[in-house]
């Protein structure tokens, strides 16, 4: 076990914030029981990477504070805003407006472009996209030659590059990733890390990446470690190293 | 526009040109209809006005006056209103009928007066001006084959063959065959030969002519004016009266009526008079398009629906994806919607081209092949404007159900690959109620509506229990399916042969939904078909049993004095004799209360071969000690006393004027000959009316005695039989498409569905051939299911629909399954079945057996 510090967190709010977590499914033998009483807070402006070995609920945590899924006690806030108990319909406002998506697969509607793809929040409804941001961000992730193409015409890197770009242009109060890195290559997962860590040192971004990969952990600015629906570990700064040795640790 | 909207258009593609085909050619059956049925209803007025002739009032006999009776519109009543102030011209026009030759071929003819003022258009030649000169129609010209320069020849009357009285003068005279040369060929149809002749010539006619009518121009100004017409209509009205002593009566359209005999009828009054009587027959022939429209439609409408659950459920991911990042449910839906509308209309719009090009070519068709010269087809309003919004309701409507399931997609099924098969959902109470109770309501519905023939029970529960099926489905076609893969498989867990069988079993119960929609596709198309097939057969059945209760001879040929020789060519030359006996009569005297008439008696021997063969119905022959008896041959009475017994009489309608048959055992003692004997004649059963005609006209030349009443009235059945078998013929093939349509669809979602099952089932050893193998039978099981499923629903609509169309007392309904169709129809659905799976297969076949195994 380490050391937490809470420096930052008497400054500003937390971006992301679990209280008192709790989610079970299923009963008798099958029943599961994901998230135990999990409390957790996540700065502003800082990339955290959630660990943990299978079933140790790290994607249902993820599922609850993104407002895809509801627990069954405890409370999730985004902001100041708690989210837990919302309408279905506030909740799909809230993730239009508030929170931004990058999963491990299948992250664009395969029908659109990828401008229409990343413009696709705005679309539906939300902020109208800043133009300028848009061409800075597509510019920045070299997207710019590959606006008109469809998904099935662009690379695996290329996809999740397009997934990065709509994230960062409706400009959220939070991204979640979601095993970003596990249909890549060493390369291009490499570059994709590189995007989410620009994210939050140039855009100033919150990111949130769940990841059972612990060299993809080492470069967020923290790491939990997650074990049996309670938190089992927080390091400030991981190395692999470090990260490794934690990891053994909860699923010994 | 709906981004979302806009990226599933994009993406539908070609699932969605099926869609866009079916809601097609829904709206082009309905826009056709609408369309013809305006043609039609403009041809009957069209028609009604050529009646008229350009006349502005018309003096005729009203309905059930009697022609032979006093007054009548002649010569003598148009002297009087040639005088009327504001009349040009007052014409009286004869009218006859008479047996003739038209080119050398016997024919019936109609002989009218051709009015002065006619505005039936010359077709060719010139108007008769000589009284040795004719005008035809154009039908009778194309039908008999003549033209200008070709001769008429018109007999004299013959009371026997004609039944019409003879005036006293032309009997004495004898004057022999009347000859018209034909001058032109004027634009009209009717069911008769027609010929028009000058005045001078009617004069000339051996027949007598009846006064029909007398036609009256207005003068000048007046000609065509409305107003000026119901005036001088007043003056005419009471000119007749007070030249006939009767009183006025105003009646309608029907004009004014003088007494019980005449009548004075504006040109218009006759138009509307004539469409009344016909708006009955275009209400019927709109009804039963409308009702065929609405089938149309309601088949698009499940083929839309299933389209839009198939694309739905190979949209799952994407649509999770565009919760997960935002889009409410809202959204989602009306995406679907609008794509729906973007469909329908795209549909609706190529519908409606379709159904104006279907309802030209009809148009052109009805004159060349069915010699039925219709208006040209116009474009109305209500068929552009009502029959494509139809479509696009209809369209929109059946995407409500599948656009609802879209927004229940949860974003969590966007987050990983879904991994095994979810268990799938039961049946809902709410499903299964519904479903109970419209299968349960639909069909008591059914039956009730059949056996008390009320067609609309009959047809409205037909369609709920049909729904009710359709949504019961997912109870018992899956079984039904893994029960036919079981006994195909046969007993042996671990028989090579019986793999594939038992994999198909497997999978209808572990995708009892995929397997469901795939055979209601083809369901759909079975009942279809097989209730329009076995309808019609069973009407047909019912039709002919009736005729054979009723008429159980198709023809007598008497021929005393004739040669029987002559009769035999002429029959034999025909071509339309499948059966014939000489049955050798008796001359006898029969007596009948205080009269006695000379009668032939005939005892033709009920057991024997050829009297079957050549009667439709043996057991109508006479018992011993009873006699048939023709009608109009004696006085009113029960008994009959003929050479000395006593026998009860039996009225038969079928047997010729005069014309008495025995039983054999009655018949002792009787001299017969076959001199005085008579000919029965059977005739194939799809005789035409045509052909019917001339070989009775071409008979009487021989003979006087020939009964074909009941091969008559089946020839005129006879088109409307094989009008409803080009319609099954047509709903067959539109069937087969809607049905490759539907399993196509669900079938390639399959595909989306399956991959990875081919890929475990190659990785685990099975061959190629043996997983498109699998498709293909899998498509064919289902087909089996929806081929008895449909079949046993075909024949209970296609009896209940038959048996509320007609009224249990004329026709009592007999079952009628025509095995060679309906194998026809079985052929057909394998087919499609195996068709659809074809690319499926193929495409399932190729799977790696890597590929499939890691994810996505």
């Amino acid at each position: 076990m380490t050391t937490t510090t809470t420096g930052s967190r008497a400054l500003t709010a937390p971006a992301v914030r679990a209280v008192a977590l709790e989610k079970s499914y299923g009963d008798g033998d099958a029943a599961v029981r994901p998230l135990r009483g999990l409390s957790i807070d996540f700065d502003a402006g800082r990339f955290t990477a959630v660990m943990g070995p299978s079933g140790s609920g790290k994607s249902t945590l993820m599922h609850v504070l993104a407002g895809l899924d509801a627990p069954d006690a405890g409370q999730a806030f985004i902001g100041r805003r708690e989210i837990t108990g919302l309408p279905e319909k506030q909740l799909t406002r809230i993730r239009r407006d508030h929170i931004g998506f990058i999963f491990q697969a299948y992250n664009l509607v395969p029908s659109m472009t990828a401008e229409e793809n990343i413009l696709l929040p705005g679309r539906l409804g939300g902020a109208r996209a800043d133009r300028g941001l848009f061409r800075e961000i597509t510019g920045r992730l070299g997207l710019s030659a590959r606006l008109g193409h469809r998904p099935f015409e662009l690379s695996g890197g290329q996809q999740q590059r397009v997934a990065v770009a709509r994230a960062l242009v409706s400009r959220p109060d939070v991204i979640f990733a979601d095993e970003p890195t596990g249909n890549l290559d060493q390369a291009t997962g490499a570059e994709v890390l590189g995007l989410l860590r620009a994210a939050v040192d140039e855009y100033d971004q919150t990111v949130i990446m769940v990841t059972h990969d612990v060299q993809a952990a080492s470069l967020a600015d923290r790491a939990v470690l997650l074990a049996d629906g309670a938190l089992a570990g927080d390091l400030q700064a991981p190395d692999a190293g470090r990260l490794a040795a934690a990891m053994l640790e909860v699923t010994r | 526009m709906n981004p979302i909207a806009t990226a599933n258009l994009r993406s539908g593609g070609r699932r969605l040109f099926a869609a866009g085909a079916a809601v097609a050619v829904a709206v082009a059956f309905v826009v056709a209809a609408l369309l013809m049925v305006d043609s039609f209803s403009r041809t009957m007025r069209v028609q009604a006005q050529a009646e008229t002739a350009g006349a502005d009032l018309v003096v005729s006999l009203q309905d059930g006056a009697d022609p032979a009776g006093d007054p009548v519109p002649d010569e003598a009543l148009a002297q009087r209103l040639q005088d009327q102030p504001g009349v040009a011209s007052a014409q009286a026009l004869r009218n006859a009928y008479a047996e003739g030759e038209l080119g050398g071929q016997p024919a019936m003819l109609r002989l009218s007066e051709h009015p002065g003022h006619s505005t039936s258009p010359l077709v060719s030649g010139a108007l008769p001006h000589a009284a040795g000169e004719a005008v035809l129609t154009e039908d009778t010209a194309r039908v008999y084959g003549i033209g200008p320069g070709d001769e008429i020849v018109v007999e004299a009357a013959d009371p026997a063959v004609t039944g019409q009285p003879v005036a006293p003068e032309t009997q004495q005279d004898d004057p022999g065959p009347a000859r018209y040369i034909v001058s032109g060929i004027v634009e009209g149809s009717s069911p008769y030969a027609r010929a028009y002749l000058t005045p001078a010539g009617m004069d000339r006619l051996p027949v007598e002519a009846w006064p029909e009518s007398i036609r009256i121009v207005l003068d000048g100004e007046a000609h065509g004016d409305p107003a000026a017409q119901t005036a001088v209509q007043q003056d005419v009205a009471a000119v007749l009266a007070a030249a006939t002593g009767q009183e006025i009566a105003a009646m309608g359209v029907q004009g004014t009526g003088i007494g019980e005999q005449l009548r004075v009828q504006t040109g218009e009054q006759i138009v509307e008079a004539r469409m009344q009587d016909l708006t009955g027959q275009a209400n019927v022939l709109a009804g039963v398009l409308a009702a065929f429209g609405a089938v149309a439609l309601f088949v698009a409408a499940l083929v839309i629906a299933n389209t839009f659950q198939v694309l739905v459920a190979s949209r799952t991911r994407t649509l999770a994806l565009l919760r997960a990042i935002g889009a409410a449910r809202r959204q989602l839906r009306s995406a679907m919607l609008l794509e729906g509308l973007v469909l329908g209309a795209l549909g609706s719009i190529a519908g409606a081209l379709l159904g104006y090009l279907a309802a030209l070519g009809l148009g052109l068709a009805a004159g060349r092949f069915w010699q039925f010269e219709l208006e040209p087809v116009a474009p109305t309003f209500a068929a552009f404007v009502a029959g494509p919004a139809v479509g696009v309701l209809m369209t929109v409507a059946a995407c409500l159900l599948p656009a609802h399931r879209a927004t229940t997609v949860t974003p969590m099924a966007a987050l990983r690959p879904a991994d095994v098969e979810p268990a799938r959902r039961r049946v809902s109470w709410l499903r299964l109620s519904a479903g109970v109770l419209l299968t349960a309501g639909g069909f008591a519905a059914t039956v009730l509506g059949g056996m008390r023939h009320e067609m609309l029970p009959a047809a409205g529960g037909a369609i709920a229990g049909f729904l009710g099926v359709l949504v019961l489905g997912r109870l018992f076609i899956p079984p039904m399916v893994r029960a036919l893969g079981l006994l195909l498989a046969g007993p042996g867990r671990f028989s090579r042969r019986g793999a594939l069988p038992r994999l198909v079993a497997q999978n209808a119960r572990q995708v009892p939904g995929r397997t469901t929609a795939t055979t209601s596709a083809l369901l759909i198309g079975v009942t279809l078909v097989s209730t329009m097939t076995i309808g019609a057969a069973s009407a047909q059945a019912s039709l002919e049993r009736e005729l054979a209760q009723r008429l159980p001879l198709d023809m007598a040929v008497g021929f005393a004095g004739a040669d029987a020789g002559d009769v035999s060519r002429v029959l034999d030359g025909s071509g339309l004799v499948t059966a014939e006996v000489l049955l050798p009569g008796a001359a006898e005297e029969a007596r009948s209360g205080e009269t006695q008439v000379p009668v032939t008696v005939l005892a033709p021997e009920p057991g024997a071969a050829e009297t079957a063969q050549v009667m439709r119905r043996t057991t109508a022959l006479p018992d011993p000690g009873t006699a048939l008896v023709a009608p109009a041959t004696l006085q009113e009475g029960d008994e009959v006393e003929l050479a000395g017994r006593v026998l009860d009489v039996e009225p038969a309608g079928w047997l010729p004027a005069g014309t008495i048959v025995l039983n054999p055992a009655d018949a002792a003692g009787l001299s017969f000959s076959e001199d005085a004997g008579q000919l029965w004649v059977r005739v194939p059963d799809d005789a035409g009316s045509g052909e019917l005609g001339r070989l009775t006209a071409q008979l009487g030349e021989h003979t006087e005695v020939v009964v074909a009443e009941a091969t008559l009235l089946r020839a005129s059945y006879a088109p409307l039989i094989d009008t409803v078998l080009l319609v099954v013929l047509a709903l067959l093939g539109a069937a087969v498409v809607v049905a490759v349509i539907g399993i196509g669809n669900t079938l390639s979602l399959s595909v989306f569905e399956r991959r990875r099952e081919a890929a475990l089932l190659r990785a685990v050893g099975m061959s190629r051939g043996g997983v498109g193998g699998l498709i293909t039978l899998e498509a064919v099981l289902m087909a089996v299911v929806a081929l008895v499923l449909g079949l046993a629903a075909g024949a209970l609509f296609g009896w209940a629909g038959i048996s509320s169309v007609f009224q249990a007392e004329a026709v009592p309904v007999v079952l009628a399954v025509p095995w060679d169709r309906v194998a026809m129809i079985g052929v057909a659905a394998l087919g499609a079945a195996a068709l659809a799976s074809l690319l499926p297969a193929r495409a399932l076949s190729r799977t790696s057996p890597a590929a499939g195994l890691s994810v996505d």
